[in-house]
This record gives C-alpha cells, sequence and structure tokens, in this order.
C-alpha cells in the first residue's frame, strides 16, 4: 500500500504538494498557537492581536487559493469570492452564529480606518467613556456565549466521553453530535434574559460609542466648512417633504383632467 | 496493522477524505466567475418606474394562454423579490407563467440614506397605489389580485384593508399578522427575531435607526443568521462540502448567496413603524395601526384570501400567520400549510410544485 493516497491523480499530488508547500510556510505561526503561546485572553487588546493575526493567516491562503482559481481577477463582489473567503474565515467559527449583530454592530461603528485624516480624532475616540463602555460591554457578552459554550463542552463530553476514550464512533457521529448539542444549547441561551441583556447593553454601547463619533467628526467638519451628516439629513427631510408635495399635486391635477383613477380611499392629501 | 489500531486508521482515512474535499471544493469555488451565477432571469420588462421602485411585467411565456387577470407579486423591503425566480427550475414566477398567469412584481430598489423619512404608509399608499393604478390601466381592469410575500404581505395586506374596491384575491405567503404570535407556538427554536425585538427598548431601536438612518442590511442578515446558530457555524464548510462535488448543487448554493448577499437597508421611519408598532405593540391585530391617519381594520379585508404559511417556519411561526382567519372580515378563506421552513416555501421543489398549483388553481376558481 502507498503511503500516497493521491499517488494515482498526478494533478491532485500536484496540487496537495502545492497545499503543503503552502501551509509549510505558515507552520511558524500556527506552532506558536498550538504550543500555547497564547496571549492574555482576559486582555481585549492582546485577543484582537490575536484574532488579526489568524485572520491574516487565512487571507494569505484565500489569495493563494484565488490565484490558483483565477479569482483574483473577479469583482470584490463575486458571490463565490466572497463564498471562498467565508469557508476559509475561521471567524464563522467564533462567531457561531450567536456573535453575529455584535460583530456586524462592531464593523458598522467602528468602520475602515482613515489612516492620516482622522487618525487623531480616532485616537481620542479610542480615550472616551464610551469606548471603554463598549468594549467593557461586549466582553461582558461575549463572557455569557461563553459559558453557554461551557455548557455544550460538558454535555458533550458527558455524552460521548467514553467513545472518544475507546475510540469507538467516527469523526463524524462526533461532529454530528457535537452540532445537535451546540444548537440546543445556543437557542436556549438566545432565550434567556442574561443574554438579551448583555446583547442589549452592548447594542446601545455601540451606537453611543458611534454617536460620540459622529459629533467627532461633525466637529471636524464645521471647522473646515464641510457638511456634516445632520445638515444633509435635515435637507434629506426637506426634500422628502417636496416629493410627497409634487406627487400629490401632480395627482390632483392628473385626476381633474381625468388622466389617473380618483383614488377613494387614499391618504397623502390625494 | 494492529487490529486495535483500525478506529485510528479509519478516523484518520476519514480526516483525510475530509481534507481532500475541502480542497477540491475550494478549487472549484475558486473557479466560478460571477457571470456564472444568475438569478432572477424569467424575461421581463418594464412598465413603470418612480424614484427607486420598479414595476415589472414578466413576459408571457411562447404558446401559454394567459388565464388569469394581472397579479402583482409584492415582496417585503426586507430582502429582494429576486428570491421568486431564483432558479430556473425552482421559479415559482416560471411556474405560474407556464400555468397562464399575467404576473406582475414590484421591486422596492435598495434604499439609502435620502430614504430615510419613507413610512409604511408612503410604500402602500403612495408607491404600491401608484404600481396598482398603472397595471389596471394598463389591463382595463377595476380589480387586481395582490401575491404579499413576508413583509410584503403586510404591505398587500394593509393596501387591501384601505382599498378593498381595487383587490379581487389577496394571497399572502409566510406573513405575520399577529406579531406576538410566537407565543403560541411550542418549538422553542422558533421566533427569535420576535423574542430579540421585544427585549429592547423602544429607545434603543430609535438610537439604532437614528445612527445609520435607515435599519442597516446588514443588522437585518445577521438578526437571521443568529436564528439558526448551528446552520450558520456548519454553512461555509460541512454544508458547502456536501455540495461542491456537483456542480449544479455548489451553482444553487451560490445563486441562494447570492440573494443572501442582496440585502437592502430598510427604510428608517418605515423600519420604526415594523419593529416597535407592529413586532413590540402588536397594533395590526388591535386595529390600532393607523396608515395615513386612519386605523387598519382586517374586518374590512372580504375579498377572497389564501392564506400560505410553513409549518416550521423559525422567521415567521405560524400562530403569526393563521391568526389572520379570525381577523378577517372575508367568507372566503382559504389556508394552505407548506411542509418545511420560510425560505423553503420559495426554494423547495416540493413546496414550488404545492405552492403554485394550489395558487393557479384557487385562482381560476375566482376569476369569475
Amino acid at each position: 500500500m502507498s503511503d500516497k493516497p493521491t499517488a494515482s491523480n498526478p494533478l491532485m499530488d500536484a496540487w496537495l504538494a502545492g497545499q503543503k508547500a503552502f501551509f509549510d510556510a505558515q507552520a511558524p505561526f500556527w506552532q506558536e498557537l498550538s504550543q500555547g503561546s497564547l496571549p492574555d485572553t482576559s486582555d481585549p487588546n492582546q485577543l484582537s492581536i490575536l484574532f488579526r493575526r489568524v485572520n491574516e493567516q487565512c487571507r494569505s491562503l484565500f489569495d493563494a487559493m484565488a490565484a490558483i482559481g483565477g479569482l483574483e481577477d473577479e469583482p470584490e463582489e463575486n458571490v463565490a469570492r466572497q463564498t471562498l473567503r467565508r469557508m476559509l474565515d475561521p471567524m464563522q467559527f467564533s462567531y457561531a452564529g450567536v456573535d453575529e449583530v455584535n460583530q456586524v454592530l462592531l464593523n458598522l461603528v467602528e468602520g475602515t480606518d482613515v489612516p492620516d485624516l482622522m487618525e487623531l480624532e480616532r485616537q481620542r475616540l479610542k480615550a472616551t467613556r464610551e469606548w471603554a463602555v463598549l468594549k467593557r460591554e461586549g466582553t461582558e457578552y461575549r463572557a455569557v456565549t461563553a459559558m453557554a459554550w461551557a455548557r455544550v463542552y460538558r454535555r458533550f463530553l458527558e455524552e460521548v466521553g467514553e467513545d472518544l476514550a475507546s475510540g469507538t464512533g467516527s469523526p463524524y457521529q462526533h461532529f454530528e453530535t457535537w452540532l445537535r448539542i451546540a444548537n440546543d444549547e445556543l437557542i436556549r441561551m438566545q432565550r434567556s434574559e442574561e443574554y438579551l441583556d448583555a446583547q442589549r447593553r452592548v447594542l446601545r454601547a455601540g451606537l453611543n460609542y458611534r454617536e460620540r463619533e459622529r459629533k467627532l467628526i461633525e466637529d471636524w467638519c464645521e471647522t473646515r466648512s464641510i457638511p456634516t451628516r445632520s445638515e444633509i439629513d435635515d435637507l434629506h427631510g426637506i426634500v422628502y417633504g417636496l416629493r410627497k408635495e409634487v406627487r400629490a399635486l401632480k395627482r390632483q391635477v392628473a385626476e381633474r383632467h381625468g388622466t389617473v383613477r380618483k383614488r377613494v380611499n387614499t391618504a397623502n392629501g390625494t | 496493522m494492529e487490529r486495535n489500531e483500525a478506529p485510528d486508521l479509519r478516523s484518520v482515512l476519514e480526516n483525510l477524505g475530509i481534507a481532500a474535499d475541502f480542497l477540491e471544493g475550494a478549487g472549484r469555488l475558486a473557479g466560478i466567475a460571477d457571470k456564472d451565477v444568475e438569478v432572477a432571469t424569467t424575461p421581463k420588462e418594464l412598465v413603470f418606474r418612480q424614484e427607486k421602485v420598479s414595476l415589472y411585467r414578466y413576459r408571457p411565456i411562447e404558446g401559454v394562454e394567459v388565464r388569469t387577470g394581472p397579479v402583482l407579486i409584492v415582496y417585503g423591503l426586507i430582502g429582494r423579490y429576486t428570491m421568486i425566480d431564483l432558479q430556473e427550475d425552482r421559479s415559482l414566477v416560471r411556474n405560474l407563467l407556464l400555468r397562464g398567469v399575467d404576473l406582475y412584481v414590484v421591486d422596492w430598489g435598495h434604499p439609502t440614506r435620502a430614504d430615510q423619512n419613507l413610512t409604511l404608509d408612503d410604500y402602500v399608499n403612495w408607491y404600491l397605489a401608484d404600481c396598482v393604478d398603472q397595471i389596471l390601466d394598463r389591463a382595463g381592469r377595476g380589480e387586481i389580485s395582490i401575491l404579499g410575500i413576508c413583509e410584503g404581505g403586510v404591505l398587500s395586506t394593509l393596501y387591501a384593508a384601505q382599498n378593498g374596491e381595487r383587490v379581487k384575491n389577496l394571497i399572502l405567503t409566510i406573513t405575520p399578522i399577529d406579531f406576538h404570535g410566537d407565543l403560541r407556538d411550542t418549538d422553542g427554536s422558533h421566533g427569535f427575531l420576535n423574542v430579540w425585538t421585544r427585549s429592547l427598548d423602544d429607545s434603543d431601536i430609535r438610537k439604532l435607526v437614528d445612527t445609520f438612518g435607515n435599519l442597516p442590511g446588514e443588522i437585518t442578515a445577521s438578526i437571521f443568521q443568529m436564528m439558526t446558530p448551528v446552520k450558520t457555524l456548519t454553512k461555509y464548510n460541512r454544508d458547502l462540502l456536501a455540495v461542491t462535488a456537483n456542480e449544479e448543487s455548489l451553482l444553487n448554493f451560490l445563486r441562494m448567496e447570492k440573494w443572501l448577499a442582496d440585502r437592502p437597508d430598510h427604510p428608517g421611519a418605515g423600519a420604526l413603524q415594523w419593529l416597535i408598532e407592529l413586532y413590540k405593540e402588536n397594533r395590526l391585530i388591535k386595529g390600532t395601526f393607523e396608515l395615513s391617519g386612519k386605523p387598519v381594520c382586517l374586518e374590512a379585508l372580504t375579498m377572497p384570501i389564501l392564506n400560505v404559511y410553513a409549518e416550521h417556519d423559525h422567521i415567521i411561526p405560524s400562530p403569526c400567520s393563521t391568526r389572520l382567519k379570525e381577523l378577517a372580515g372575508t367568507d372566503d378563506y382559504t389556508e394552505l400549510a407548506l411542509p418545511g421552513g420560510h425560505v423553503g416555501v420559495y426554494v423547495s421543489r416540493k413546496c414550488q410544485g404545492i405552492l403554485s398549483s394550489t395558487l393557479f388553481e384557487w385562482l381560476i376558481e375566482r376569476q369569475k
């Protein structure tokens, strides 16, 4: 028996060789991770650095795969490209469906760092009370979800611990058991007052941070005579009112000339 | 190899198989261009456009006699109408055209911050009303059948309740009417959206909408993903690997991804009504929901109604939909329960067959 499971398929062989070279290049990072040189996970900054490094590694893998498949020339919104990115995204596991709003909200409130222009303002934002509260609420929220995951581990070990020790059952079976238990526990957690309260607080903190950011940016814009978001929203409100008025007037004229059906029951002044 | 090492060998082989599948799947994905993943391909023509809202008529299929009056499909502001025509072999649109239904669809477009002040009143008594008028003028008729989907079903219900003289038939699919109906659903995995919304203070919702102008599509998408936590966890690995070996299955997966990614922002003022007045306060069934200053009375729904719901709908639990039976004023009320979940109504081949044939027969019986 050959020790090369793909010996009969030279293309697959070449593919795997390429992948092996790639993974070898990444090995130091994963080795460091697996050997326990983890940062202090109670420190949000250290944790963020770790997450960023994991993401960077996976982005490299994505780039390599995309180059092989020719996806690099496709537009960013290509659905296969997006799907491949998610397939290779380790954060898909950490979100686990329950952290979605938290993550999305953080992305929305933090946005993309604008280099140079807003750097000073961003540094000031990170020093605000709102930022500290957001970080604290985020940590507390994660603690609630971590408790649910702990319950998943405990139940899983209770159910399949002996099988794992004796080597009974296949990885596939264990995986299915794991998913069933995780689904049960996460859905139960989502309906708990503790979880809903934690998520409400993180949402509120995120929005308060965003409000503070907006104030800071608007101050910056005003000193430079740049229109602010609030001013543009005011304009949207005025244009909306005008749109309604124009529509109502056009409709009145058309009804008078019999070119549209008269409405019996609609409002909007028609 | 020793006998007692067999389980390890099996595990190793399984793991190798998974790794090979993973690489093969990733390779196959990397070779798919955007033009390979098309949705909503059934031919249609633009009838009317007003700002971001477009009204289309689907082109009747050559050789198929049109056997019904005009039917307008109204999707919600959350998600896109392309769900009803996701792929050729699972297209409600195509199935209805093949039977001879005269089909229109309203596309709400992609609202921006400039549309943040649009209310549900505007969508019902402005855009939808104008679309209906356009169709009636074009068809030379006085009445139309409306097929509402999810939030679009609520918009259709609101329109029909205040413009009954123009609505010949009302067809609702996976539509919430009693927004607290989840409390009567015995399946604990259903109705998280209801629970989540009720857990928020009004001030939180107002601040959310005020902060972004609209209700961002990313937020609604993430809430939907939260509803099925493990499905989200396994989607891009186990589930994806299960379809990558078959190109057509992979393309179907990607079409669904394309639809999911196309989640517009919900106009802010309308989102406040949707979340606070409907989801939290449940005003529609209490008769206290107002549209353009007038309360909406469900008893005014005296036209024939076909109410389609999914038995295992985790987004709109079935009691939220079926409550309409008690509240509508019609004597001609029909319910159709479909197996499966919310989206399954439109993408499951089995549901597609049941839905399109039932809907067509129901319509034909009420053409006279």
